[in-house]
């Protein structure tokens, strides 16, 4: 168990910046999730902490040690990879036995450790039948699971993981998030987890990084990441349904969203938000969740628009409505939701709603 | 669609070719191999004589020794040219981007057609001028003069034939080296794993199937070799470099006996059709299965 921290990671590929001064720490025993995009750099970070690339610049440090330039295999850290990296030619079995018998690792086991380490880890993650099998025989969510045991059957200072269920199907993904948590907090190792599904973060994380670009996006707990992001990419990219984003300008006591909408904001809100824009336009964000369908010119509607589209998750659906000035997503229940094209109120619950400047799109702190 | 219209006119010129170099090439040695037919016999005028031809060809012990020249040639020569092309695709995957201009240096030999590599082999061979005929000739290594000894003479042509087609390994090799996913790689890094290992759990089970086709397309081709040892020992001295296809065309073309020489490239033929029709299997298996 280790903590882990990156310091002023720089990486170019060719004209690719895939990392530009990326920093973070993550604490020891900590589940530590990578969020971002693909492409952000979340593969080339892990690849950065486990060795197998070099920075350009910067550092990245294990415990108290400083690792930059220490070989991999030095490094005791384990990695899943994404793309499953399996021997070929090797049983599942051999493949999951490896890493604890490799000769450059100084832990030496004797063969019914490594047997029942195999045989556990196999069994956790639902392959204990499959373990003569060869990696070609597999299924691409099998040969997943192998990466990931492969890694699981140390007990190395950290785990990397990279997407290490991204190619799973939904019911099994959601299992293994369970189980991931759950194996983690057992064992306490300090744990490195990238996903590009907002979800999965937030539901796995102690902390996270959200990155973009190869920049660091925010940091935080997931429960500030979602209460309160930094900027307009941060708050659309975390949240499902994405945040809608509208322009708006202060009106006296009201807020005017894009020139049509007229939402009467507490006053102390109101007068936080005065000061700190004088008078210029702002960017209001506000969660799809926090727009509630209601009659169309009832006392509740704020606004009046027309179902474009309908999405049915389930027990919730996501409506697309608009009318001429303004395109909004907005979260209701399945049942009794209004049909396509039919024309709707909306009522706008105000107690959570979000703040950016027009033009850095950094939010606007109001207390 | 329109365009099947015309399909005939487009595939005519390539099919009119196919037809006249190797169609009826090919079916006038089938009707020869049936027929008695020699400029030097003045009773075979291409009278049909059935299986006549095939049935000498069972007896003929220099027909035997003829095959047991091509595998004593064939085995030596695929095992070396693997092994160095191997090495050679290894160093040439590994080289720095400025080294790779070397590479088409490297593939001179490949390039150059038989006949010239197997000149190339006799001047260098040779006792009195040759580089390595003298070498050979004042350490005393070898007395005689190697191409003209029964001993010497077919690993000489081993020697000359890896010389020219090493390379070629090489290339397919090399081409397979560069395309290997880099992850697994990784992965025995982060594993731990000593070289020796990262190559036979990583690099040799990746570049197999390219192993497999580059050595299946030169056994093809030794099967049928002809030309390197025509230039540098017409067979001899006796029959000790006498390949089938050097047998066949001794008959030929130098006993005039059209009959029995088309009955052993026949034989030739058979035997290289299964050879092709296994690799064409082996691709297809691999296209199948896919990168792991």
């Amino acid at each position: 168990m280790a903590k882990i921290m990156v310091q002023n990671l720089w990486k170019r590929y060719g004209e690719l910046q895939a990392l530009q001064d990326l920093s973070f720490k993550c604490a020891e025993g900590q589940f530590f999730c990578l969020l971002g995009p693909a492409g952000a750099g979340k593969t080339t970070t892990i690849k950065i902490i486990a060795g197998i690339e070099m920075p350009d610049r910067g550092e990245v440090f294990l415990g108290d040690q400083c690792v930059t330039d220490i070989p991999p295999w030095d490094r005791d850290v384990a990695v899943a990879f994404e793309t499953y990296a399996l021997y070929p030619q090797r049983t599942v079995r051999e493949n999951l036995s490896f890493p604890l018998r490799a000769p450059k690792r100084k832990e030496k086991l004797s063969e019914e450790e490594i047997e029942k380490r195999v045989v556990e880890v196999a069994n956790l993650l639902g392959i204990g039948e499959l373990l003569d099998r060869l990696p070609r025989q597999l299924s691409g969510g099998q040969r997943q699971r192998v990466a990931l045991g492969r890694a699981l059957v140390r007990k190395p200072a950290a785990y990397l993981l990279d997407e290490p269920i991204a190619h799973l199907d939904a019911k099994l993904r959601h299992r293994m998030r369970g189980e991931l948590k759950r194996i983690q907090r057992e064992l306490g190792v300090t744990t490195i987890y990238t996903t590009p599904d907002q979800l999965e973060a937030l539901s796995l994380a102690d902390y996270m990084v959200v990155i973009n670009g190869g920049k660091v996006e925010q940091a935080g707990p997931p429960g500030e990441i979602y209460e309160r992001p930094v900027n307009v990419f941060v708050a659309r990219f975390v949240g499902d349904p994405p945040m809608n984003i509208l322009r708006a300008t202060l009106d006296g006591e009201a807020l005017l969203v894009q020139g049509i909408l007229r939402l009467p904001l507490p006053s102390a809100t109101q007068q936080a938000l005065a000061q700190r824009v004088n008078g210029r336009e702002v960017l209001f964000g506000i969660r799809p969740k926090d727009v509630r369908v209601v009659a169309p010119s009832g006392e509740e509607a704020q606004l009046e628009a027309v179902v474009d589209h309908i999405q049915v998750l389930g027990a919730t659906s996501v409506l697309t409505v608009s009318n001429e000035q303004i395109s909004l997503r907005v979260k209701t229940s399945t049942k009794g939701a209004p049909a396509h094209g039919e024309s709707i109120g909306l009522a706008f619950d105000l107690a959570s709603v979000h703040f950016f400047d027009a033009e850095t799109e950094k939010r606007i702190a109001l207390d | 669609m329109r365009s099947k219209r015309y399909i005939t006119w487009w595939v005519l010129p390539a099919g009119l070719l196919f037809l006249l170099i190797i169609l009826v090439p090919f079916i006038t040695a089938l009707t020869y191999s049936f027929r008695a037919f020699s400029f030097t016999d003045s009773t075979a005028t291409g009278q049909f004589v059935g299986l006549d031809n095939y049935r000498k060809l069972v007896f003929d012990k220099d027909f035997y020794n003829s095959f047991k020249v091509t595998f004593l040639y064939m085995v030596p020569a695929i095992v070396l040219q693997g092994a160095l092309g191997l090495i050679m695709a290894l160093v040439m995957s590994s080289a720095v981007r400025r080294a790779r201009i070397l590479i088409p240096i490297m593939l001179l030999p490949t390039l150059l057609t038989p006949v010239v590599i197997g000149l190339v082999g006799v001047l260098v061979l040779n006792p009195d001028f040759g580089v390595l005929g003298i070498w050979l000739h004042r350490t005393g290594l070898i007395k005689e003069a190697v191409l003209g000894s029964s001993k010497w003479a077919l690993p000489a042509v081993i020697l000359v034939d890896t010389y020219q087609w090493t390379p070629f390994v090489a290339v397919i090799l090399a081409a397979g080296l560069l395309g290997l996913p880099r992850e697994p790689y990784e992965a025995a890094e982060v594993d731990g794993a000593s070289p020796l290992q990262t190559f036979f759990r990583v690099t040799m089970p990746l570049l197999w199937p390219y192993f497999v086709v580059a050595m299946l397309i030169r056994i093809i081709d030794a099967f049928r070799i002809f030309d390197i040892i025509w230039v540098m020992t017409h067979g001899g001295p006796g029959t000790a470099t006498e390949a089938v296809a050097v047998y066949a065309y001794r008959h030929t073309f130098r006993y005039w006996d059209f009959g029995y020489g088309s009955a052993l490239i026949m034989v030739l033929f058979v035997f290289i059709s299964i050879m092709v029709e296994y690799l064409y299997k082996v691709l297809q298996r691999w296209q199948r299965a896919g990168a792991v």
